[in-house]
């Protein structure tokens, strides 16, 4: 095994990360190879420091923070899987509104009829002059000059026959 | 004391005071894996929270076949990845930590020697991709093994090699180029 391709294995046999199969034919390089057992020697002191280094550095929780953080997480779990909040809402009231809106919209693709004539209705009555402008009219004879007078109470509805 | 097996199954019965004593083994594990991969121990809190939710809200779906331990960390590990992907800090990662990573008030009593190790391994976590971090992580601070942290980050034991090879190497520069920046070798 050629120095170039045991520096490629180095990092890993020295942390004790490599194949079985392979162990031997790097060993005994590194037996005859100075340069690479030095690089071996020095990648073994690193991973030693950093793992001493990592195991006593190590932060931990104080107990009532991490009891605290647990139910937390307990009651926000809960809180998702509520039949009241489905997705993509949070709150029941959101899903009501869906619902409420969903139903509208059915309504208006499946019966646009029953919505126009009650559009309708609203439009003639609204927009019908005689009912606020007109109270009385006369009509007068060319012929015989007769007169005679029409009054309409406000709230009358007038349909006009043709 | 429980088993771990029973707690689980004391969980999903409902016994919500049991999850509590099932996750206390890895309470510190979790931590510091959270807080390795973001540099920040109230970031890493934040993580642990949200990794908290996940487990307790999918136990059900956990393949009793694997270890819970494993699968925990790999939560805590999806976890991290998506909180640094949601704060778009890959790019700024190097940046931003240069003033965070790993806050001085810990233990101010450690003598130099123990500073200039922190300074070196700090500055290699620095410069470490998430992926390798994870991998250098669970290796050399947690104890697992290859094959193990290939279970965790679902990579196979040669992608777990490289990256942990890759970190290494990042890790020698780092202690070299600190130690003797002219010369270029610590132990030159």
């Amino acid at each position: 095994m050629k120095c170039r391709k045991v520096t490629r294995f180095i990092p890993l046999f020295a942390g004790s990360d490599f194949p079985a199969e392979t162990i031997a034919k790097v060993r005994h390089h590194l037996q005859d190879c100075r340069s690479c057992q030095q690089e071996y020697t020095e990648y073994q002191s690193i991973l030693q420091q950093t793992r001493e280094w990592l195991t006593q550095e190590r932060k931990d929780w104080e107990e009532a923070e991490w009891k605290k953080t647990v139910h937390a997480a307990i009651e926000k779990a809960n809180e998702k899987r509520s039949w009241l909040a489905p997705w993509p809402f949070k709150r029941g009231w959101a899903f009501v509104l869906m619902t409420a809106s969903a139903i509208l919209l059915s309504l208006l693709v499946l019966h646009p009829s029953l919505v126009k004539d009650k559009m309708r209705g609203i439009a003639t009555v609204s927009a019908d002059p005689f009912q606020t402008e007109i109270v009385s009219m006369q009509l007068v004879s060319k012929e015989t000059g007769l007169k005679i007078n029409w009054f309409f109470h406000k709230d009358l509805k007038l349909e006009v026959i043709e | 004391m429980k088993k771990e097996e029973e707690l689980i199954n004391e969980v999903l019965e409902g016994q919500n005071d049991s999850f509590e004593p099932l996750l206390r083994p890895y309470r510190q594990g979790i931590l510091n894996m959270a807080y390795r991969m973001t540099g920040n121990i109230e970031e890493a809190k934040e993580i642990c929270q949200d990794a908290t939710i996940k487990v307790f809200k999918y136990l059900g779906s956990f393949n009793r076949e694997r270890s819970f331990k494993n699968w925990l960390y790999k939560t805590v590990v999806n976890c991290s990845y998506d909180f640094l992907k949601k704060k778009s800090r890959y790019n700024a990662l190097i940046a931003e930590q240069k003033k965070s990573f790993f806050d001085d008030s810990y233990n101010p009593e450690k003598n130099y020697s123990n500073m200039e190790i922190k300074e070196k391994i700090q500055n290699c976590l620095r410069v470490l991709s998430p992926k390798e971090k994870a991998v250098f992580l669970l290796r050399d601070a947690e104890g697992f093994s290859i094959n193990e942290a290939s279970q965790i980050l679902g990579s196979s034991s040669n992608s777990i090699r490289t990256h942990l090879s890759r970190a290494r190497q990042k890790l020698r520069k780092e202690f070299v180029r600190y130690s003797n920046p002219e010369k270029g070798g610590m132990f030159s």
